[in-house]
């Protein structure tokens, strides 16, 4: 047996051994998935994400005499890989979730992602905030927003995530906002959503200059003539166009660009036709992913799945046009403790004034102001509680992967299955670029 | 003597581990052995190290002065954390 990828560090050093007990049978645990690559049979584990190449498969159950006997079998229930056969397997996760978050909670707030205006230059046909009032922050809120921050903000520097409507529509805002913060001394950096349509070389500048934004994401829709009937722009002059050059005015000015495509199954056939405008417009290339993402409609329907498989085989043709692809494929063979903003304990001031926990302003995510602080702590602590994981996550394998909390208001019907899909596409790419290293290296000549 | 509100106890299967809420006076995780997570347990309310000796004695085998000297060392250690609240 050959240990391919070690466990997460933090985890390592925290979770004890697991001991044996001799009278209990042993089976695999359900966070440990099989994989083959190349004839090989492997297990990783997505809650440690250690990585085993195994002789052969496993079979079930093991007595925990013959576990003693054999040093595979013991590495691999030491690990967790092999558990007792009932064991809640929820409850552990659960509960080293829970610690993990709460060692890292910090005093006071570390993020926050602040709304200046939920007014819009584009009418979206797909935007969950249609019939939204569009109010914009008021200077005396805006006043309010600063003074929230400094009488809330944890030690050190904060975070700050620029969002709307189009935070573009609060450019004046977002100067004032800023300019306040660096009279008070914050430490800050940045990043904003937007549909960049309004982003001219000058508000490049101030990005990178006192907004201090180190990454972008830009919204599109496909080809030209997807985007064009699906952002629906008050005013559309070339602006598909403009992106691309607002996005090469970024990469420029050293800010990292997320291009998301949200699609559907009816503009998804013009994403080759958006990749390759894309590659002949865009210039620094290393600078910018794209990802491909299923409108939440859709991964909430009952076509979810095909469209993940469609959306992950568009990944190869990301990457062949030399962006880099900021997918789902591979998290990384680090546990995420927190998987959203909200489950972090970060806060949304609206352009009212009122506070959130999640960017898409829920009425049930709402629990207080920036006047009056926090006024439902029940609502606010109910966003961060590890605990309340869904009934149909409890078994699932990809739980540790996953939102671990059940009151995210966007989900995929098929969840598991693309999970698992994810899956196999990141250990294909994993193991494929583990043995062009390893084979690169056996290349090296020896002196 | 208590522990303060500021550590916490999560289990996990048979393990307690004490973790502060915020970093302040110390900055790490404690793994508990059987006899450490009892003492914690019983320092959740307000206790003396008299009291703590004499529950364990009722619960384990083992000679009283054997006992004091590990309670007092765990004590020690809770202390050196800033885990505790002296009456």
């Amino acid at each position: 047996m050959k240990e391919l990828s070690k466990p997460d560090q933090v985890l390592k050093k925290i979770l004890p051994v697991q001991k044996l007990r001799e009278d209990a049978n042993y089976v695999l645990s359900q966070f440990a998935l099989s994989y083959v690559f190349e004839g090989k049979q492997l297990l990783y584990h997505t809650m440690t994400r250690q990585l085993w190449e195994l002789e052969r498969p496993l079979e079930q159950p093991i007595a925990g005499a013959d576990i003693t006997q054999n040093p595979d079998l013991t590495a691999l229930m030491e690990g967790y890989f092999l558990v007792p056969e009932g064991k809640d397997e929820c409850a552990f996760y659960e509960g080293t979730s829970r610690m993990l978050r709460i060692f890292h909670k910090s005093k006071g707030i570390q993020g926050y992602t602040i709304l200046p205006t939920f007014a819009c230059n584009a009418r979206c046909v797909y935007c969950y905030e249609e019939g939204m009032k569009q109010v914009t922050m008021t200077p005396e809120i805006v006043e309010q927003t600063v003074q929230y921050i400094l009488q809330t903000k944890a030690e050190g520097k904060i975070e700050i995530g620029w969002f709307g409507g189009e935070p573009l529509m609060g450019e004046s805002i977002i100067d004032r906002i800023c300019e306040r913060l660096q009279e008070e001394g914050v430490e800050y950096t940045s990043t904003m959503i937007t549909n960049a349509s309004l982003l001219t070389d000058a508000v490049a500048d101030k990005m990178a200059g006192p907004w201090k934004i180190r990454s972008v994401q830009v919204s599109m829709d496909g080809a030209e003539r997807d985007y064009i009937a699906r952002k629906q722009y008050l005013r559309y002059h070339e602006t598909y166009q403009g992106v691309m050059d607002a996005i090469n005015r970024l990469a420029a000015r050293n800010i990292s660009v997320s291009i998301r495509c949200n699609v559907d199954e009816e503009n998804l056939a013009g994403v080759p036709e958006f990749l390759s405008d894309l590659s002949k417009n865009i210039t620094d290339k290393q600078k910018v992913h794209v990802y491909i993402a299923p409108l939440n409609a859709v991964r909430m329907g009952e076509n979810d799945l095909a469209l993940w498989e469609k959306a992950m085989e568009l990944e190869e043709q990301i990457l062949e046009a030399g962006f880099r692809s900021a997918s789902y494929s591979g998290r990384g063979l680090k546990l995420r403790i927190h998987h959203c903003m909200a489950d972090k304990g970060s806060v949304v001031i609206a352009p009212d004034g009122s506070l959130y926990s999640c960017e898409h302003c829920p009425k049930d995510a709402l629990f207080g102001d920036i006047f009056h602080g926090v006024t439902d702590e029940a609502t606010k602590e109910s966003f961060c509680r590890a605990d309340k994981t869904r009934e149909k996550c409890r078994k699932c394998p990809f739980l540790p992967d996953c939102t671990s909390f059940a009151n995210c208001p966007v989900y995929d019907t098929h969840c598991r299955e693309k999970r698992q899909m994810q899956f196999e596409k990141s250990m294909e790419r994993m193991l494929k670029n583990k043995k062009e290293e390893t084979s690169a290296e056996e290349e090296q000549p020896v002196c | 003597m208590k522990l303060k509100s500021c550590f916490i106890t999560q289990d996990i299967d048979d393990t307690q581990f004490l973790v502060p809420i915020s970093a302040e006076a110390f900055s790490g995780i404690v793994r508990s052995n059987k006899t450490a997570a009892y003492i914690i347990e019983l320092l959740k309310k307000e206790t003396t190290e008299e009291e703590i000796v004499d529950a364990l004695y009722a619960k384990y085998d083992a000679p009283k002065d054997q006992i004091a000297k590990d309670v007092h060392e765990i004590l020690t250690t809770l202390r050196g954390i800033n885990a505790l609240e002296e009456a």
